[in-house]
């Protein structure tokens, strides 16, 4: 083999060999090596090892050319193979611009001439870019991981407080509740009996002694029963809008007209002479809770024949219409009608139109009747032109 | 007709027992309309304890009359108690309460209540249900033997009879 087939095969080995003289100038480099550091044979021949491969300035900390100088001149002393823990050297792409970020595993070692000096150092190295990245991104990940695994864990101690304070919340409602249940059976109890106690002596009193004490004081007597019984009756009117909320509901199909009739056939007050209610057949069927819908209906009656001008019959209409999925029954009256205001406040809770000179009520039963269709799954309203009349609706589901 | 025996009323409000008695006496019932404060002193006075062992001053009633929302034994108390009696569960008990709770009636009713009433509000209803009484309870209604014949008798036919003890 002659010397050019010696330096072809040299340089045509596929590992990164470059072979610098003991004052580090290169004298040959394998084509391996000129391609992983992006250079060219005839640029770096003859140079200096650290003039071709300085430090990147981008970076600081680089401590490539201290390592491997620091090993080259090892290999001077010690004539030993010095290998390198794997270094970082970044390399200047032939473009320009920013250094190109490389990691390398070095091994340094002497090429001993007959008499024992060093003429050559075979620098060998390993370009372990790739592998590094990896090695990096996998710590990343581990880091991640462990994060993840810290949050998932922050995340099951918050799940367990939040869950906890959900137990607290609950068993706290459930207090409310049954405070609330034993409230409203002292309200039905004990606040009942002084009422009862003050309307019954005060009627004795004015029935054994109204003539003795004249009519001025007996007409006073007569104001504190009726406030007595007034009283009695909002009682009565509150603890059915409680217990509204806790009566289970179920729906089935009602016949809405049947229910009308049976509470008109029960009230004088809705019949003739004394009222008018007229039903426009058919009416459509809709999904309801009987008990509920017969009160609502009966509370919509009862005030379409009460708020009625003096010497007024009442007279009221009752339809149905179609709402999409929903049917809406229509009660018309030709009573004294609500203006936008008190449209707005009617199905509210305690909210009169009417002081109780003019009308009696509680102020409870149109709040009933707006509780009663929201359980079951409807809604109310009411159109007025004061004056001309109301047309309230309640709405429910077809059946 | 009208059967004279006694009325145990067991009521803790003293104007609900001078309110009832006044509508008895408008209602012109003859029967001795005894009372109890509490729903303990009822159970005294139903099995005889202590001071109430004088049945001729604390006479067995054909009619418990019972409050109950009462101190130291409610009216469900008594009923629960009264019902496990052996003779003295016969005892026809009205429920007289202040409301109609939902949970009030049928706990009353299960616990074997024969009635249940709210109480009136007015006089004039007072009245009205002193009437009712009189002409159900203290009328047309037949009491059991202990109310009629007296506890003795009404032992000694439980005791004899199969038919009973079967029922």
């Amino acid at each position: 083999m002659n010397t050019a087939e010696l330096h072809t095969l040299f340089e045509s080995v596929p590992d990164l060999y470059l072979v610098l003289k003991p004052d580090f100038t290169i004298v040959a480099v394998s084509n391996a090596y000129l391609r992983a550091t992006m250079t060219k044979r005839e640029e770096i021949a003859g140079r200096g090892i650290f003039d071709v491969f300085p430090d990147n300035p981008g970076d600081p900390s680089a401590t490539g050319v201290r390592n491997l100088r620091a090993s080259l001149e090892r290999v001077l002393q010690t004539r030993a193979s010095d290998a390198m823990a794997i270094q970082r050297y970044d390399i200047r792409p032939p473009e320009g611009g920013e250094f190109l970020e490389r990691y390398w595993s070095p091994l340094n070692s002497a090429v001993l001439a007959a008499n024992g000096e060093i003429i050559y150092i075979i620098h060998r190295v390993e370009d372990v870019t790739e592998f590094v990245r990896l090695q990096r991104e996998h710590i990343e990940q581990g880091k991640a991981a462990e994060q993840w695994r810290t949050r998932a864990a922050q995340m099951e101690t918050e799940v367990l407080l939040r869950s906890q304070e959900l137990v607290d919340t609950n068993q706290r409602l459930r207090a409310t509740v049954s405070e609330l249940e034993a409230f409203c059976y002292s309200l039905s109890h004990d606040m009942r009996a002084p009422l009862r106690a003050i309307q019954s002596f005060s009627q004795l009193v004015l029935d054994d002694a109204g003539a003795k004490i004249g009519a001025e004081h007996s007409e006073y007597l007569k104001k504190v029963i009726s406030a007595a019984r007034r009283m009695d009756r909002l009682i009565v009117d509150v603890l059915a809008f409680a217990s509204l909320s806790r009566q289970k509901v179920t729906l089935e199909p009602l016949d809405a007209e049947k229910l009308i009739l049976d509470i008109v056939r029960e009230r004088p007050d809705l019949q003739p002479p004394r009222a008018e209610v007229a039903i426009e057949r058919p009416l459509l069927p809709m999904l309801g809770h009987e008990a509920c819908l017969t009160q609502c209906i009966s509370n919509f009656l009862e005030n379409a024949v009460k708020y009625v001008a003096r010497g007024i019959k009442p007279h009221v209409r009752i339809h149905t219409e179609e709402m999409g999925d929903q049917v809406r029954l229509w009660f018309k009256d030709n009573g004294i009608g609500i203006d936008p205001e008190g449209q707005r406040r009617l199905f509210q809770m305690f909210q009169r139109i009417h002081g109780p000179a003019e009308y009696e009520g509680t102020g409870i039963g149109l709040a009933i009747v707006r509780k009663s269709v929201e359980r079951m799954g409807g809604q109310v309203g009411v159109e007025s032109d004061s004056g001309k009349g109301s047309r309230f609706w309640l709405q429910l589901p077809r059946a | 007709m009208q059967h004279r025996f006694n009325i145990l009323l067991a009521e803790d409000d003293e104007n609900d027992v001078f309110l009832l008695k006044l509508a008895f006496e408008k209602a012109q019932i003859q029967n001795r309309l005894c009372v109890t404060r509490d729903g303990q002193e009822a159970i005294d006075w139903l099995t005889g304890a202590g001071e109430f062992s004088n049945r001729a001053e604390y006479p067995l009633p054909c009619l418990l009359i019972l409050d109950l929302k009462m101190p130291r034994k409610s009216g469900m108390d008594v009923l629960r108690w009264l019902r496990q009696q052996t003779v003295l569960n016969c005892l026809p008990v009205v429920v007289l309460s202040s409301s109609a709770h939902r949970y009030d009636v049928e706990r009353a009713y299960k616990l074997g209540a024969n009635a249940f009433v709210v109480k009136p509000s007015s006089n004039e209803e007072r009245v009205q249900l002193a009437q009712m009484i009189k002409g159900f309870w203290l009328g047309f209604n037949h009491p059991p033997v202990m109310c009629t014949e007296g506890l003795e008798a009404a032992l000694k036919l439980h005791a004899e009879k199969e038919i009973i003890t079967g029922l």
